[in-house]
């Protein structure tokens, strides 16, 4: 294929934009489904916690991406918006879940029953029960941190909060889950 | 993903919590397989929505049966976990050894509700010894489904499932000698572990003699997955420490050898072996790889139908995903997946699944 996939191929900042007007909205899906959709659904099961969920979410990013490209075209932008759409979706799965459900912390609540077998082998159940516990904003930021491995601004924007904002949400989680580490050590 | 930006901020902490937050994540992630027809999915949906901008009756429509389905799929959730015990880790049956993810049970009418068997099962990453030598004998891994063990005993469910799963890849093999089974699992100082084998541990099949090193790798890469914390484990044989495996020399108690060493530089985890895709089949797995570059070829009867390369998240000797597209008709396919030697331009670490597209 001539098309995105070369150009998009390097996902860098040499986007020229008169060369991605030959890139079409069905290519860039094309494309980008390769790059990218993997992670991405990996990325919104982590928020929303089913695979099943994160396919639908993601799938409809990329509907949202396919309408949007003739104000995109940038490849850059496509994965900016790709990523902060399923972050949106991922966010508002959650939020319609909590409210008719009511459970309030919603998404991934407790694993580990007291009774440990041993420290060591739950400890990846309690780091996970841990993460859940957190706030959302915390959690959702050592999400996109600490899996997806955004950068600061990147996390501000797909939260669309300050980058500030994300420091201190970082933190504060990082702290909870330190404290618990050392609990448990 | 393979944006890989802000790792090296030094504004960010990267202490132990870190560090352990990163590796639980990154194994959770390693264990969602997107179902494979998402492509077509999405096509389907982009088609749809240009159908409804025809017609201003048609999205109410549309919307109308989505708040149906919305409504569908959070009862199913009120059903399913009535203990608020919500898709307990994120990392559901779908999609790991079914390539085809709308496959739950039929009253189960809400494609994204969780599936009652994600509440309850856990994923667990067994590794095998490649029974090709290209060019040692080497680890693959293989992530299975299994029921929460109980009590969290997840070392010795982990070590359980390594005894008595075989590979679904015939590539792959595990030499512990059949009917062994796990006597008991301790932990020393919370990172060792301490696994005690029936008796039928100390006896080796004829052709697992030399394999004792790797077949040790392998019990502890096992454990090590299904508990990062545990950083040596110490191989009993009916209560008794062992020195040495099937007249092999091991460390007591064994530690990690380094990934590069001891791992297949190219797995494809997925799709798995012999299953049945849809036609856009999204294949790839983890590499290490030199300048992390992962050669690939589609074959039919032998004949090499597609070949290309696609690059890893990162270059070797650190262990990184990658995956890679292609469209292809209904049949039998194998894909390979290889690094080329830096050396000599040869094809070395081979892994290759078959695959019917339907």
């Amino acid at each position: 294929m001539r098309t995105a996939g070369a150009l998009l191929a390097d996902m860098g900042s040499r986007a020229v934009l008169g060369q991605f007007d030959t890139a079409t909205a069905d290519e860039a899906v094309t494309e980008f489904y390769r790059t990218h959709y993997a992670g991405l659904v990996r990325l919104s099961a982590m928020l929303v916690g089913d695979t099943g969920t994160a396919e639908e979410v993601v799938q409809d990013a990329f509907v949202a991406m396919h309408g949007a490209w003739n104000r995109l075209r940038d490849p850059d932008k496509a994965v900016a918006y790709l990523r902060q759409a399923v972050v949106n979706r991922s966010r508002s799965t959650l939020r319609h879940r909590a409210v008719v459900a009511k459970y309030p912390q919603a998404p991934l609540p407790d694993v580990a029953s007291a009774e440990s077998f041993a420290v060591a082998a739950t400890e990846r159940a309690e780091i996970l029960a841990a993460l859940r516990a957190l706030p959302r904003r915390q959690r959702e930021t050592l999400v996109l941190r600490y899996y997806a491995d955004l950068s600061e601004m990147q996390i501000a924007d797909a939260l669309g909060i300050s980058q500030g904002a994300v420091k201190s949400h970082a933190f504060r989680g990082l702290a909870a889950l330190r404290n618990l580490l050392e609990k448990t050590s | 993903m393979s944006d890989h930006v802000g790792r090296g901020d030094p504004e960010w902490p990267d202490d132990e919590a870190a560090r352990r937050l990163r590796d639980v994540l990154g194994q959770e992630a390693r264990a969602i397989q997107p179902s494979g027809d998402g492509l077509a999915r999405i096509r389907e949906k982009v088609r749809d929505r240009r159908r409804s901008r025809h017609g201003w009756l048609r999205p109410l429509a549309v919307s109308a049966a989505a708040l149906a389905t919305a409504a569908v799929a959070v009862i199913a959730v009120v059903i399913v976990e009535p203990h608020g015990n919500h898709g307990k880790t994120p990392h559901p049956a779908a999609g790991l050894s079914s390539p085809a993810p709308s496959t739950p049970a039929p009253s189960a009418s809400a494609p994204a509700g969780p599936s009652p068997a994600a509440s309850s099962t856990h994923p667990v990453t067994i590794y095998y010894v490649g029974k090709l030598a290209d060019p040692l004998q080497l680890l693959y891994s293989e992530t299975v489904l299994r029921p929460q063990p109980a009590d969290n005993a997840y070392i010795g469910d982990a070590v359980n499932a390594l005894l008595t799963t075989p590979a679904n890849d015939p590539d792959y093999v595990s030499y512990w000698p059949a009917g062994t089974t796990v006597l008991g699992v301790s932990i020393q100082n919370d990172t060792k572990a301490i696994v005690d084998l029936s008796a039928g541990a100390a006896t080796a099949a004829p052709d697992a003699l030399d394999m004792g090193a790797i077949s040790a790798q392998q019990l502890f890469y096992t454990v090590h997955g299904a508990a990062p914390k545990i950083d040596s484990v110490e191989l009993r044989i009916a209560g008794k420490p062992v020195t040495s495996l099937w007249g092999s020399d091991i460390a007591e108690p064994i530690t990690a050898e380094p990934p590069w060493q001891v791992f297949a530089h190219v797995w494809i985890t997925s799709p798995a072996d012999h299953a049945t895709v849809a036609q856009a089949v999204t294949f790839g797995g983890d590499a290490i790889v030199y300048e992390g570059t992962v050669n690939w070829q589609i074959l039919m009867n032998g004949d090499v139908l597609k070949a290309g390369h696609t690059q890893a998240a990162e270059a070797g000797p650190a262990q990184s995903p990658w995956q890679e597209t292609v469209t292809l008709t209904p049949g039998t396919y194998t894909i390979r997946a290889f690094e080329v030697s830096a050396k000599d331009g040869s094809e070395t670490y081979v892994d290759d699944k078959i695959v019917t597209v339907k």
